[in-house]
């Protein structure tokens, strides 16, 4: 690709609700083995920051948490560029998407290059805003309502019945069978993701989930679709296999010309019995399974990163049905004096944490 | 049965065959569909009757190499086939005639 390229890449954690800042960084040095990664972090014991392996990073950053706003987001963005002198981004988390959009104008003037949806194409498909577009765009979603007020949101839920899902809208989801539950539920995803809250049908079926790459013109130019094998309580997948199944294509083709989408996206369906794919989620941003397909030859971050260097695309294959993913989770050796460094100055310059002895 | 009611039997045999095209064998016990990505486990009878439709036998035809393969009688070997088609339907891998 020539000279070592600097990209700066969030959402580090690999737990048991991975991020997929990891499996991005995994997926460019693939391909691209001399890159230069800077991690930027929320919070000093994200594991990825002590991996030594092809997805470590090359320094450590910590960010402002995304509710201190675009304003404070901007001004760190600018002190890190300085030192590190960015060249592209990729932003990971669903939280800090709009921050990001808000002061792209200002990052591309300084030479960092970024693919984000449009406000526009954000907003529509917002869990809170995804039933209306669903219902507009004649795509099938399940019944979902949001509401500010936990007594509204009980109404919702028995106009839907129950069991219904109760929802943050950014993450984390809860299926309640009682009002009580509901209640419960909406006071603790309302204090930790804010409002409004949400309700969802709870539709029973296989998950299926199609990851893409969008171009400027909604176009898909890449993409891989799976049936989670393995789910969590959570409802996280740490298995998935690869179906060729043209009628969920041809939806997720639908959806991203729709919404004019512009670079990486997950769309989650549920699958049940005599029904259609149901769609049920739009993530703006790649998910922690991306370094699957980048490993059967549909690298999707790599083609992003040539996408914004204006570089000649590699070429992505086929995802084959019948080809699957397990994850695998390992131990990474941390150690003190590297955490108490990054905690004490919001930055760790040399190479990933805990060098290996 | 008329022709018009032979030739929609005919279509929907053709529709399943279709359909079981998506099956993707691994041995003679384990079958992926690549659409929906289920895996099955298999026993003889259902490989068979399961490579028969892939192959092109109505459903008609079934029972008979059923009867033939396995040495049982055709009623039983008709209420066999039966029952795997209803498995099928439900699997969504068949064409259900209700929806």
């Amino acid at each position: 690709m020539g000279a070592p390229v600097t990209v700066a890449v969030t959402g580090l954690h690999r737990g048991d609700n991975p991020q997929p800042g990891s499996a991005v960084i995994r997926s460019l040095r693939r391909l691209v083995p001399d890159l230069r990664v800077v991690g930027l972090s929320y919070d000093p014991l994200e594991s990825g920051l002590y991996s030594h392996d092809i997805d470590r990073v090359d320094s450590a950053y910590l960010l402002p948490f995304p509710m201190k706003g675009p304003d404070t987001l901007l001004e760190r963005i600018l002190h890190i560029h300085k030192r590190e002198k960015l060249q592209v981004l990729i932003p990971c988390l669903d939280s800090e998407l709009s921050n990001f959009m808000t002061i792209y104008p200002e990052l591309k003037d300084r030479g960092i290059a970024a693919m984000l949806p449009t406000r526009a194409a954000f907003d529509k498909r917002a869990k809170e805003n995804l039933a209306k577009f669903c219902e507009r765009n004649d795509v099938v979603g399940p019944k979902t309502f949001a509401s500010y007020d936990a007594n509204k949101l009980a109404q919702y839920a028995e106009e839907i019945g129950y069991p219904v899902y109760v929802k943050g809208k950014y993450y984390e989801a809860w299926l309640v069978h009682t009002r009580v539950d509901l209640v419960q539920k909406y006071e603790k995803i309302a204090r930790l993701w804010g409002l409004p809250v949400l309700v969802q049908e709870a539709l029973i079926g296989d998950e299926y989930d199609v990851l893409g790459l969008a171009d400027d013109a909604g176009e898909i130019i890449g993409q891989c679709a799976i049936r989670k094998m393995l789910r969590t309580l959570n409802g996280k997948g740490f298995g998935g296999i690869v179906v060729n199944n043209p009628d969920l294509m041809r939806t997720a083709n639908h959806i991203i010309k729709t919404l004019h989408w512009n670079g990486p996206f997950e769309a989650e369906f549920l699958k049940t019995h005599g029904r259609p794919h149901s769609l049920f989620e739009i993530n703006p941003r790649f998910p922690a399974w991306v370094d699957f397909p980048s490993q059967i030859g549909c690298n999707l971050p790599v083609r992003l990163l040539e996408m914004l260097l204006g570089k000649k695309p590699t070429k992505l294959e086929r995802c084959d049905a019948g080809r699957m993913f397990i994850r695998h989770s390992v131990d990474l050796v941390g150690d003190i004096a590297e955490l108490a460094k990054l905690s004490s100055d919001g930055e760790y310059l040399a190479g990933p944490l805990a060098p290996a002895k | 049965m008329g022709s018009s009611g032979r030739r929609a039997e005919k279509n929907k045999d053709n529709k399943d065959k279709d359909r079981v095209s998506r099956l993707r064998f691994y041995g003679d016990k384990f079958v992926l569909d690549t659409v929906s990505g289920s895996f099955y486990r298999l026993t003889p009878t259902a490989g068979f009757i399961l490579k028969a439709l892939i192959d092109g036998k109505d459903h008609d035809q079934l029972a008979e190499i059923v009867e033939n393969r396995f040495g049982t009688n055709r009623s039983s070997a008709t209420r066999d086939v039966e029952l795997f088609l209803s498995e099928l339907r439900s699997l969504e891998i068949i064409e259900n005639p209700w929806h």
